[in-house]
């Protein structure tokens, strides 16, 4: 709820106030608001490792300042963040040479007897799928902009969610299901 | 961003619902924010209590010149003050003084005096 005598500034006036002045109490305020949501899409792209997803954050942070300018008021702060995070995370990844989406991988997770929790099961996904299906599924982008971030076309994009979907599912059924290829 | 391609139709309607439900948020560890600070001050992004240390400069500043100026105030009218030198015939005294042997002193030196 907001206070009505000192209403919370929005967004918008934060980043003026860190663009101006380089306030760092408006730092500290979009950070509080809008880090955990990034936080999470970064944790769930680097398959739940924290650590690596704390410096992903942190770089996603220093990106996001070094280019405030580009941020336009007519989009979602929290949206930009959190696109710059998934941005960062697919580097990370790059960079350790883990993003792989040649056809012939493997999108299907080690059987596991025990039933596993959805997010489990994400984060078991190779990670080039895993980055595809929570980018789509998850945070709601679109094969085109998934394609831009990932570097492959929209259609690749599809084919690799549609195995990461049937991967996720298989390790969810109770029942034993054919190895996807 | 679209959170309703038709493709999630591909779920079911219970794996649907489990996606739907995944948490939005983590929370970091409290640490990640105080290093993300740091290292946005020291690229350049962030100044700490800016306004302060600009305050503290300008009272400084004022401080500075208002006490040249009132010791520039203070040297003129002291020198405005002082007697000026005799150059006419010797007084009295001076006549007294020379036929005594001794000097008076008729220095007219400026006598500033600090408060």
């Amino acid at each position: 709820m907001t206070n009505p005598v000192d209403p919370a500034p929005d967004d918008a006036a934060l980043v003026r106030a860190i663009q101006r002045d380089g306030a760092e109490s408006a730092m500290s305020v979009l950070y509080d608001r809008h880090t955990p949501r990034a936080y999470q899409t970064a944790c769930r792209i680097l398959g739940g490792d924290v650590q690596r997803a704390e410096d992903a954050m942190q770089e996603a942070w220093m990106r996001a300042l070094a280019r405030l300018d580009s941020w336009r008021e007519s989009q979602a702060f929290g949206a930009w963040l959190r696109g710059i995070a998934a941005h960062v995370a697919i580097d990370l990844l790059r960079r350790e040479r883990l993003l792989d989406f040649a056809p012939d991988i493997d999108a299907s997770i080690e059987a596991v007897a025990e039933h596993i929790d959805l997010e489990d099961a994400i984060a078991a996904l190779a990670p080039g799928y895993r980055a595809v299906l929570v980018l789509h599924d998850v945070e709601g982008f679109t094969h085109e902009e998934i394609g831009e971030r990932l570097g492959i076309t929209a259609g690749t994009s599809k084919g690799q969610l549609f195995k990461a979907r049937r991967a996720v599912r298989a390790r969810l059924s109770p029942e034993p299901v054919e190895k996807i290829q | 961003m679209n959170t309703h391609d038709e493709s999630m139709s591909e779920w079911t309607e219970d794996d649907a619902a489990r996606l739907a439900s995944l948490p939005r948020e983590r929370i970091p560890p409290h640490d990640l924010k105080r290093r993300t600070l740091a290292a946005a001050r020291s690229a350049g992004y962030l100044r700490s209590r800016p306004k302060r240390v600009g305050l503290t400069i300008a009272l400084a500043a004022a401080a500075s010149a208002i006490f040249v100026a009132g010791t520039l105030l203070g040297y003129a009218l002291a020198r405005r003050a002082a007697p000026q030198p005799k150059t006419t015939a010797s007084t009295h005294s001076d006549g007294l003084a020379s036929t005594q042997g001794f000097r008076i002193n008729t220095d007219t030196g400026r006598h500033v005096v600090w408060y």
